[in-house]
């Protein structure tokens, strides 16, 4: 049931040209470099260490290494971090 | 930048979470609409962060049900920064009481600056400003600048203009002094030959020349008239200026002997010695057996700390001279009597690379023991003279 709702809403966007993040509630994920990331439309942070953080997202666990990670900022959907960043990926679980 | 800005004038606190699931507790503060910011995990179970001062008194409860327990470690931004301030009150007195005293002091003359003055001594201007209450010290209000300048022009003769302004307690005097005008524009005259002499070249400057190369001019002649027409045709009377030479002549009479006497040593010498103590004198071999001689005198003291000692010694030797007359050959003797006439020429300031053209005349003289020669040199000169108009 929810994910025919998904696809409808994915078909409408795509006709309509409109940004996806807005109606799906997809995480939006910017980054300057290595060094600093603001991830907005997150769904919670799962953990903090100055090497990893994990954050719940629609699309899955956004998984960020890196070293000397600090959190910059932490609002409702949105956090901010800068450090050293190594990676970024999707996690399913 | 302008988010940080607005935590600190709401104020803010760095707080320490001690606990083992501090990122629930962060999902949880948000969940309230609690923003942090500035987290850091010191250690596995430590994370510092920043939260404003409002929220702060919303975040027990949540603790409650975690475990975790949470300190300050330092307060931030204006509210805690006033507080601080309140403990001091005196400060702030004293903030007002220095800035009281700045705006006090502020409304007097510090110093005095004078500029434009040459002529003027900085004395007399100072005196005259002084009598007027404007020294350093005084108030600014009681005097004005108007008044000032007035008396500093009617007083002092010398000065064209005056102005006194303020910067702060900092008084400018600047004045302007008369100049006199130039004394050349004020004269009037004629340039005026200074000697006899035949005109060569004419050089006006000002005014209008009265004579042409090749003209003969008698000492007093005008060669250039003062008077002359401007470049706009208007008859103007002024300083006549320019140079005008002229070949002029110089006599000079220059003589000579044919004979010369000469003194010469014979060789034979005597010695006189004398010891002189206090007032008595010792001499030895005083008599001299020569007609004609010569003296050296040698003296021979001693001086100790600057107190001459009364013994002296003194030695004169006698050279017994005799004279010789030597015959000078004509020529020599013509020689000598130009040069000696050349020599009464430098008196007016003429010298032998001056001289366009020479002319030696000789002048018989009765006696035959020498000769006599006249010296005419004529040479090129500046002859212009200024003759002021009375």
């Amino acid at each position: 049931m929810a994910k025919s709702v998904d696809r409808i809403i994915k078909g409408f966007t795509a006709v309509m040209d409109m940004p996806s993040d807005v109606l799906m509630d997809m995480p939006r994920i910017r980054m300057m470099g290595n060094v600093e990331l603001v991830v907005e439309n997150h769904k919670g942070l799962l953990e903090y260490t100055p090497k990893t953080i994990r954050l719940r997202t629609k699309t899955g666990i956004l998984i960020i290494h890196g070293r000397r990670l600090r959190i910059l900022f932490f609002v409702k959907d949105e956090l901010k971090l800068d450090g050293h960043i190594v990676s970024v990926a999707f996690s399913e679980h | 930048m302008i988010q940080s800005l607005w935590f600190w004038l709401m104020g803010y606190v760095i707080v320490k979470f001690k606990g083992a699931s501090i990122e629930c507790l962060l999902n949880l503060l948000i969940d309230d609409g609690i923003s942090v910011w500035s987290v850091e995990r010191v250690t596995t179970d430590v994370i510092v962060a920043q939260v404003s001062v409002k929220d702060f008194r919303r975040l027990r409860p949540l603790l409650w049900k975690l475990n975790i327990r949470v300190s300050i470690v330092g307060k931030k931004g204006l509210p805690f920064f006033w507080q601080k301030f309140r403990r001091r009150q005196f400060l702030i007195v004293g903030l007002v009481i220095f800035l009281l005293i700045l705006y006090y002091l502020s409304g007097f003359i510090w110093f005095i600056q004078l500029e434009g003055n040459e002529e003027v001594s900085k004395e007399d201007i100072f005196a005259i400003l002084k009598q007027q209450g404007l020294q350093a010290g005084a108030s600014k209000k009681d005097f004005s600048p108007k008044a000032m300048e007035t008396a500093l022009l009617t007083q002092i003769d010398q000065l064209s203009w005056a102005g006194i302004s303020f910067k702060g307690s900092l008084v400018k005097v600047q004045v302007v002094e008369r100049s006199t005008p130039d004394q050349a524009t004020i004269e009037s005259g004629d340039l005026v030959a200074s000697q006899d002499g035949l005109v060569t070249h004419v050089l006006t400057f000002r005014g209008t020349p009265n004579v042409q190369p090749g003209t003969t001019v008698r000492k007093g002649d005008i060669l250039i008239k003062g008077n002359y027409y401007d470049m706009y045709g208007r008859a103007q009377v002024g300083k006549a200026e320019g140079v005008v030479k002229a070949r002029v002549w110089y006599e000079a009479v220059g003589e000579a002997a044919f004979r010369r006497i000469k003194q010469q040593r014979t060789g034979k010498t005597h010695v006189v010695s004398t010891l002189t103590i206090g007032e008595r004198k010792l001499t030895y071999n005083q008599e001299v057996p020569y007609a004609k001689y010569i003296v050296e005198r040698e003296e021979f003291s001693q001086t100790m700390r600057g107190y001459t000692l009364p013994v002296r010694f003194t030695r004169s030797t006698y050279h017994e001279v005799f004279y010789e007359t030597r015959v000078v050959p004509e020529s020599e003797a013509k020689e000598m009597a130009i040069s000696r006439a050349w020599a009464a020429l430098a008196a007016f300031d003429i010298s032998k690379d001056m001289a366009r053209a020479t002319q030696v005349e000789e002048i018989a003289i009765t006696d035959q023991y020498g000769i006599r020669v006249g010296l005419l040199v004529e040479v090129e000169v500046d002859i212009a003279a200024f003759l002021p108009k009375p």
